[in-house]
């Protein structure tokens, strides 16, 4: 029996499919198939974060003892390199340009993205942002924190230029990116799927398009504003030139909070996929989590001022802001909650993908939730530019947004390459990870509430015993991500071959052969309600989820 | 802003000052530094709510999840899930009333705090603060000035109207739980009330460049008495002191950021061996250090760069005749 055959056949059957239809390196580097760029996405942005985190255990080695490791200057670079790389070259990039470039145009039966080509202009944009930042790193670093304040970061005299602009390129792929899943999400689903038929992917995909193209140009002004000052001298932001030093932070935190918002919610939208999945069981509450995916795009861009009520800012700016934001906590509680419901009654199967979900939802519950002790004014004002706050974020970028990357990668890894790794190795990079992210942030609250400033490359000798249990746990942590990292990598060369449906997903990328022809589908598989797990069947010989279909008469059983 | 409805609204949310009776037997506890002001008491109360609503969610949601993935484990043949509602308006409704009605208190109360330790007292005790790149310099209202060290009186108000030369910084007192950025351009302010006598430190929070972790300050919080003597023989810094000490004091305090005495290069040249000597400038052209190159290169720093340096040295016009002249004795003693 030919259980590949099972919806009107979807390879062909000659075992060739996207990764080995055409060679070569020009057949890579000018493919418009979005499973390629896919792919070259997954591998670009996955050696961004080694890069960043090759950076961040620089920093937490530096700090092994109060007077430093590493020269004042030099840390300084470290800490401010690890930051630009990971939120420009990975964070912000990577689920949309990986995951979502391979999978949506999948889910929505679809052969591509709207515009192919211009999905390729984003990924050499994406490659030629990455050279700039490489370029900074060659002519003598930068060292303003990525977050480039002015007045230090115009008269700071560095490669500031370089990076700078290498930002400036990465804004436009991901304006082009965002672009691009918009039109495609618009206009390219199959008769049947309408907007509340869609798996939550395709909204988490959808909402964080909408940012990606609404606030992606603020940062490309800003940081021209900031070239031009420091190349002619316009006093925009530098006092000594007539600018205002607090106004650059308006325009910053204008695209950056919002920013924060394209990094988390793909990973949401995984997150939806993967409880749904492996509980074997509609997302509880579809339509509210779908609108809330919306609504937190939407009010992200209303709360900016919550990084700047030490700045100068006035109480009533700040009162604004602070309800603000605790609206935010509203939307992004009822998915957490919405998630956990999807397991009530539901068959759990604990798959690597699901260990990473499920420890997204705690760690994203720990993040969300120290997120309103800096939404609330009063206490903002001891936790601001403390440790408290680098724990906060890193909880929510790291604890979340990674985490739900490695469990995305884990779940759409066979798919991509056709093998599937080895589960001992995937839950034991999970396990290591969970352990080392832990051990490295939590006892940064407690530095920060007691007193420990952010960005200081020496401390006070009190603070040693904690620095030194938080530095240990980022050598763990560094060590999990090698080992999930070699878990996907080796298994595409010595996996087990894998089915089509290893995991039992019902939206439509799972209907296609592993790994997927060129073009996606022969024919584009029928409409069905959004997750309906009724006719998956696992098949114990074959590892498969079998479809069985129900009106068309094509029984396999 | 200054409509009158706002002056309104701000006094219902300011509370009475109280008055804490020091207490040098209070500790710090697992999360917080000793509570030092009368604003630290009202912050760490908005800390404590969120953190224990924080601490009970975060243990629901663990403890549900977990019961669930055991509960509910997969079962051969058991393809899918139970058939059971994937929807509750009652749920959806109830998860959200509740958070928001905590939230709110975290909210108000958080607002109230900020309102107090933003809402600067007028008249009170005022210390005027400067920051640079790598220092910090407090000047007193009978004109001394430390920079080292910052004294505080104990029950009292105390203003900081805080401005930067340079870069943004930013002035934090963790046991105060003060904390406002100081920025270029224009005054940012704060207060504080200290409630206990004892040493803290003040850090500077907004990272300002490479030696941004070491413009740590002792703050000292003394009775009203030994505030005033301290205060008033630290207006005359130059009193019992030589014109080298009396330099030498003010290297330690100003200069000794870049400039060391022994040789060794910081960000700017040493002073050891150089009075008298030729110094070679960026532009090629040169001079012998003397009295005038001084004090050129202490109010117009650039205007003479010497060849190798980076231009970071701010101008300091404020410097007294006799600081100059301190100075001048004490490079002079470095040796020729």
């Amino acid at each position: 029996m030919d259980t590949h055959h099972n919806d009107h056949g979807s390879d062909h059957g000659d075992g060739s499919n996207y990764l080995n239809a055409t060679s070569g390196i020009w057949s890579w580097m000018f493919t418009i198939d979005h499973k390629r760029i896919g792919v070259m996405y997954t591998f670009g942005t996955i050696g961004a974060m080694m890069l960043g985190g090759l950076f961040a255990l620089l920093v937490r080695l530096n700090l092994w003892v109060p007077d430093g490791v590493f020269d004042n200057n030099t840390y300084n670079q470290f800490f401010t390199l690890h930051g630009a790389v990971m939120v420009f070259l990975f964070v912000i990039p990577g689920i949309p340009g990986a995951l979502g470039n391979f999978v949506l145009p999948l889910m929505l039966g679809a052969k591509d993205v709207a515009f192919p080509k211009i999905n390729l202009l984003s990924l050499w944009l994406w490659a030629i942002g990455a050279l700039f930042f490489v370029a900074v790193l060659v002519t003598g670093g930068i060292d303003t924190g990525w977050t480039f304040y002015t007045p230090y970061s115009v008269t700071n005299d560095s490669s500031m230029v370089f990076a700078v602009l290498g930002a400036f390129i990465l804004g436009f792929s991901s304006i082009f990116t965002g672009l691009n899943f918009i039109v495609t999400v618009h206009r390219m689903r199959p008769k049947g799927m309408g907007w509340f038929n869609m798996p939550l992917f395709v909204w988490g995909i959808y909402s964080t398009a909408v940012i990606q193209v609404l606030a992606t140009p603020v940062l490309g002004i800003t940081l021209l504003m900031l070239a031009v000052e420091k190349m002619a001298g316009l006093g925009i932001f530098d006092p000594s030139l007539g600018g205002d030093a607090v106004l650059f932070q308006h325009f910053f935190w204008f695209y950056s909070h919002p920013a924060v918002y394209i990094m988390i919610l793909p990973a949401m939208a995984i997150i939806s996929e993967l409880m749904a999945t492996f509980s074997r069981k509609k997302v509880f509450g579809y339509t509210l989590v779908a609108y809330s995916s919306i609504a937190i795009a939407a009010f992200g861009f209303l709360v900016w001022g919550h990084h700047m009520f030490t700045s100068g800012q006035s109480a009533w700016a700040g009162l604004v802001f602070s309800t603000l934001t605790f609206s935010i906590s509203i939307p992004s509680a009822i998915k957490v909650f919405n998630w956990l419901s999807t397991m009530y009654k539901g068959s759990v199967r604990l798959d690597t993908p699901m260990w990473y979900a499920l420890a997204f939802l705690w760690m994203f519950t720990i993040g969300g939730l120290t997120g309103m002790f800096l939404g609330t004014m009063g206490t903002d004002v001891h936790l601001h530019d403390t440790y408290f706050v680098v724990s906060h974020f890193h909880y929510v970028m790291v604890g979340s947004i990674m985490f739900a990357f490695f469990g995305g990668l884990h779940y759409w890894w066979p798919k991509m390459f056709g093998k599937m790794y080895n589960e001992f190795m995937g839950k034991l990079g999970a396990v290591l990870i969970f352990l080392g992210f832990n051990v490295t942030f939590f006892p940064q609250f407690v530095m920060g509430s007691r007193g420990m400033p952010r960005r200081y490359a020496n401390y006070l000798p009190e603070f040693q015993e904690l620095h030194q249990v938080s530095t240990v746990g980022a050598f763990i942590l560094g060590i999990g991500v090698a080992v999930g990292v070699w878990t996907l990598f080796s298994s595409i060369f010595l996996g087990k071959k894998a089915p089509d449906n290893p995991w039992g997903g019902t939206s439509m990328e799972w209907e296609t052969a592993t790994p997927p022809i060129e073009h996606n589908f022969h024919d584009t598989p029928s409409v069905k309600p959004v997750y309906d797990f009724s006719p998956l069947v696992y098949n114990e010989a074959t590892g498969n989820w079998d479809r069985i279909a129900e009106e068309s008469g094509d029984n396999h059983g | 802003m200054n409509l009158p409805i706002l002056n309104t609204l701000a006094s219902l949310v300011q509370d009475q000052k109280v008055a804490v009776p020091s207490d040098p037997t209070a500790e710090g506890t697992y999360w917080f530094p000793v509570q030092a002001s009368t604003l630290a008491e009202k912050s760490d109360w908005t800390f404590y709510y969120i953190y224990w609503v924080s601490a009970f969610f975060t243990a629901l949601i663990v403890a549900a999840m977990v019961f669930m993935a055991i509960r509910y484990r997969y079962r051969k043949g058991v393809w899918e899930g139970e058939a059971s509602p994937g929807h509750s308006w009652t749920l959806e409704i109830t998860w959200s009333i509740i958070p928001f009605l905590l939230t709110i208190v975290m909210w108000w109360s958080g607002f109230k705090s900020y309102m107090y330790s933003d809402t600067v007292p007028p008249d009170a005790y005022t210390i005027q603060v400067t920051a640079q790149q790598w220092s910090w310099e407090f000047e007193y209202p009978n004109g001394a000035k430390t920079y080292k060290e910052l004294h505080l009186p104990v029950d009292t108000d105390v203003t900081f109207v805080m401005k930067s030369k340079d870069v943004i910084h930013g002035f934090w007192i963790p046991a105060f739980r003060v904390k406002k950025d100081v920025v270029p351009g224009r005054y940012t302010k704060t207060w504080a009330h200290p409630t206990m006598e004892g040493q803290y430190t003040l850090f500077c929070t907004e990272y300002c460049g490479t030696n941004h972790s070491q413009m740590m300050v002792q703050v000292t919080v003394e009775d009203q008495d030994s505030f005033d003597k301290w205060v008033a023989a630290k207006a005359d810094p130059s009193a019992g002191l030589t014109d080298v000490e009396y330099g030498k004091q003010i290297w330690s305090q100003q200069c000794i950021a870049c400039h060391s005495n022994d040789g060794s290069v910081v960000i700017g040249p040493s002073w050891k061996g150089t009075w008298g000597t030729e110094r070679e400038f960026e532009d090629g052209s040169s001079a012998i250090m003397d009295e005038n190159y001084i004090l050129n290169s202490i109010v117009d720093p650039n205007s003479q760069l010497v060849k190798g340096y980076p231009p970071a040295m701010p101008p300091y016009k404020d410097l007294s005749q006799d600081q100059v002249d301190g100075l001048i004795a004490y490079i002079k003693s470095l040796g020729n």
